[in-house]
């Protein structure tokens, strides 16, 4: 039901109302010199409060080794191109490792090839060779 | 008293104070102009997200500002809705203490920091009541029938339509009183009343025509009684 469709007696109920209301609005609350003392001294305390919690934490970074230490790493870390350019390292490096130690088939083992170098025959003859070589310039000489 | 509901400010994350945050302010309110450094001086002029920002920079005078505009309002809304002064002003002090508390990460220009202060108010008014128990009417809460014999006839007349108000509010469902009181009292717009609220404007629209009409009727039975009865 609208404003205009009800009856003279429920509008006129409705204006007793604003006039109500118009007198409540007009009554502004005072504050009691207690509340605003409490609030006032709450506001200070905790402005007090972080001023201190700021002094400390500035204080605290000048001091400690282990803030050199990450800002150091911080620096490595913008140095070689932000977070992306080191988790892409990363993953290169690890990748690199895994195929040094189990290779694809197609690649020859670098393990097996150095092992079958290392122990075979010809590296002593090469040794023998060098030390025959040697010792031939000497006795020459 | 303890708090139990939490409401957050419009934004958080924000770096904690700096000069940059003050120009910003300071230039919402209008004083971008200005080249002085921002002091309480130029109070009276700044707005309210500027004199919070500067409270946050450690301004002494800022949170005196600040309580005088927004103390008030906190206060008479609170009394409305829980019709007892000690725990209006119980509750006007901790939603005053949380305004300091979430001042470092105020974002000025975001949200209207009287809003951000309404709900507060609005939220701790319900978890006391819910704390007291639902339906619970205090009798406290109830202002004392003025004398009718007494002289100043016009006085205690403006002072018995006052509490008879009072009383037809204490009447309502909590949620309609709310909308009510931040309607026709605080006479916010029906938008700022959905943000307090945190519900839909047509659900605001409802809820303060219903508690028109309710009141209405508490009160129609008085009329005489409040010097309506020549009309």
């Amino acid at each position: 039901m609208s404003e205009k469709e009800r009856p003279l007696t429920d509008l006129n109920e409705m204006d007793h109302l604003e006039d109500l209301f118009a007198a409540a609005r007009s009554e502004a609350p005072k504050l009691q010199t207690s509340l605003q003392a409490a609030m006032m001294a709450d506001a200070e305390r905790i402005q007090l409060d972080r001023a201190q919690a700021l002094a400390a934490s500035g204080l605290g970074e000048s001091a400690d080794p282990q803030g050199l230490v990450q800002q150091l790493w911080q620096q490595f870390v913008s140095a070689v191109g932000g977070w992306p350019a080191l988790g892409g390292l990363a993953a290169a490096s690890l990748s690199g490792l895994w195929i040094g130690l189990t290779p694809p088939s197609f690649l020859p083992d670098p393990v097996e090839s150095l092992a079958s170098y290392s122990s075979g025959s010809q590296l002593l003859s090469d040794l023998d060779y060098d030390v025959s070589f040697l010792v031939s310039d000497e006795v020459s000489e | 008293m303890e708090p139990t509901s939490l409401v957050q400010p419009p934004s958080r994350g924000l770096p904690t104070g700096g000069a940059p945050a003050v120009t910003e302010a300071l230039a919402t309110a209008g004083d971008a102009g200005s080249n002085h450094a921002p002091t309480c001086a130029q109070a009276q002029a700044t707005s309210d997200d500027a004199l919070l920002v500067l409270y946050a920079n450690g301004d002494p005078a800022a949170a005196a500002e600040l309580m005088q505009r927004l103390a008030p309002r906190a206060l008479g809304v609170a009394l409305r809705v829980l019709g007892n002064q000690a725990e209006a002003e119980d509750v006007t002090q901790e939603a005053m203490m949380r305004l300091w508390r979430m001042a470092p990460d105020w974002q000025p220009g975001q949200a209207k920091v009287s809003t951000w202060l309404y709900r507060v108010v609005m939220n701790l008014c319900i978890d006391l009541k819910r704390r007291k128990g639902n339906g619970h009417v205090d009798l406290d809460a109830i202002p004392e029938p003025p004398d009718p014999t007494s002289s100043a006839a016009d006085q205690l007349q403006d002072l018995a339509r006052e509490d008879a108000l009072q009383q037809a509010l204490m009447q309502l469902p909590e949620r309609q009183r709310q909308a009510v009181v931040l309607r026709h009292l605080e006479e916010l717009t029906n938008p700022e009343i959905s943000g307090i609220m945190e519900i839909s404007v047509e659900a605001v629209e409802s809820l303060t025509a219903r508690g028109k009409r309710a009141l209405a009727k508490h009160l129609a039975g008085r009329r005489e009684e409040l010097g309506y009865s020549d009309v």
